[in-house]
């Protein structure tokens, strides 16, 4: 059947429910699914019961001492000029926060942060576990 | 046949077009060679061009440095094969360990975007032998994270062994150590500049056209092999 003709049908048996004082949705609204679980807003089948348990871990990445950072040295000259007096100094650095599962390990961790999230030649950094 | 010259690009990348263009001009077959690939398509040469690939998160390269490209490229590029790194392509190949050293933030936090000189210090390489040593070149530049730097040592083995392949003619445009714009690998195959040279092919289109002689250059090096 045509999507025009089929929609036409449906139009004309609404009509004609409301005519004789049935709802045009007979049964009501439906339940919902028993695998939604609105409360928490996603699906419940969706919820891994064996999770592994997840740590929070903090890398700091600055520039190495010696490297010039005209981003802090920037922010330092605003500073002088916005009249906050008795800053000595700033350098600017990135601050990750990654969650891992317990198959991370500390190894893994130090590569992550010297191959990868910091530069060896113009950055230093810490890691930190923080509690889980 | 004509060499084939490989001009990678990443999402993000803007001056592919330009570099194919380059090439062509050079008479070589540009190939375009995607950031997915796993092979290079049996290519002579690969152009890194620039542009902000992956948007320059995380640190200008370092996302396109782990692209599935760079693994035959970094392999190729030891094996002898010359490699060309265009401004973000420069740092690409600093990020993947082919150049020593890393672009911060200019001095003086400028996007600097202008025709600038540059001086060639070694024609050695892949990419240089077409110019005279000492040669002059005005070629655009446009980057933000073009200060070149490097550790005390490396400089000192870079300037000993002569591998400073372009300088800063003309004032220091961004705080770069020894007024660096460009360097080499050891096997002065793989170069690495912050300008432009393939935007300088054609004074219709660039203020000269003195960055042709990289591309004509990597073709001669591709005709004697």
């Amino acid at each position: 059947m045509p999507p025009q003709l089929l929609a036409r049908c449906q139009r004309l048996i609404m009509a004609q429910r409301r005519a004789v004082g049935q709802s045009s949705f007979p049964g009501g609204p439906r339940s919902p699914p028993n695998w939604v679980n609105y409360a928490r807003g996603v699906p419940t089948t969706c919820v891994n019961k064996e999770q592994p348990a997840v740590a929070r871990v903090v890398v700091d990445v600055m520039p190495k001492p010696e490297i010039l950072d005209p981003q802090g040295q920037a922010a330092l000259g605003a500073a002088g000029r916005l009249g906050f007096t008795g800053i000595k100094e700033i350098r600017q650095g990135k601050h990750f926060e990654i969650e891992v599962d317990d198959t991370v390990d500390d190894a893994t961790l130090e590569k992550i942060a010297e191959g990868f999230l910091a530069n060896p030649v113009i950055e230093q950094w810490t890691i930190t576990r923080v509690g889980a | 046949m004509s060499a084939r010259i490989g001009v990678i690009t990443f999402p993000g990348t803007l001056d592919d077009g330009d570099a194919a263009r380059a090439v062509r001009y050079a008479d070589a077959e540009a190939v375009p060679l995607w950031h997915a690939d796993e092979n290079l398509h049996d290519v002579d040469a690969v152009v890194v061009p620039g542009g902000f690939s992956y948007g320059d998160y995380l640190r200008a390269g370092v996302i396109a440095r782990f692209a599935p490209v760079m693994t035959p490229v970094i392999e190729a590029a030891r094996a002898g094969m010359p490699v060309l790194g265009i401004c973000n392509g420069f740092q690409i190949l600093c990020e993947a360990g082919l150049l020593p050293g890393a672009m911060i933030r200019n001095q003086g936090l400028h996007f600097i975007c202008r025709d600038q000189w540059l001086r060639v210090e070694d024609t050695s390489t892949a990419w240089t032998s077409r110019y005279e040593a000492g040669a002059e070149i005005l070629i655009p530049m446009k980057n933000i994270d073009g200060c070149y730097v490097a550790e005390q040592s490396t400089l000192d083995e870079l300037e000993a062994e002569g591998r400073v392949v372009f300088r800063y003619v003309g004032g220091n445009p961004n705080g770069s150590r020894n007024d660096i714009a460009g360097i080499r690998s050891e096997n002065g195959r793989v170069v690495g500049l912050m300008p432009h040279p393939e935007h300088a092919i054609d004074a219709l289109t660039g203020p000269s056209d003195d960055g042709l002689g990289m591309f004509y250059s990597a073709v001669d090096a591709l005709i004697k092999a």
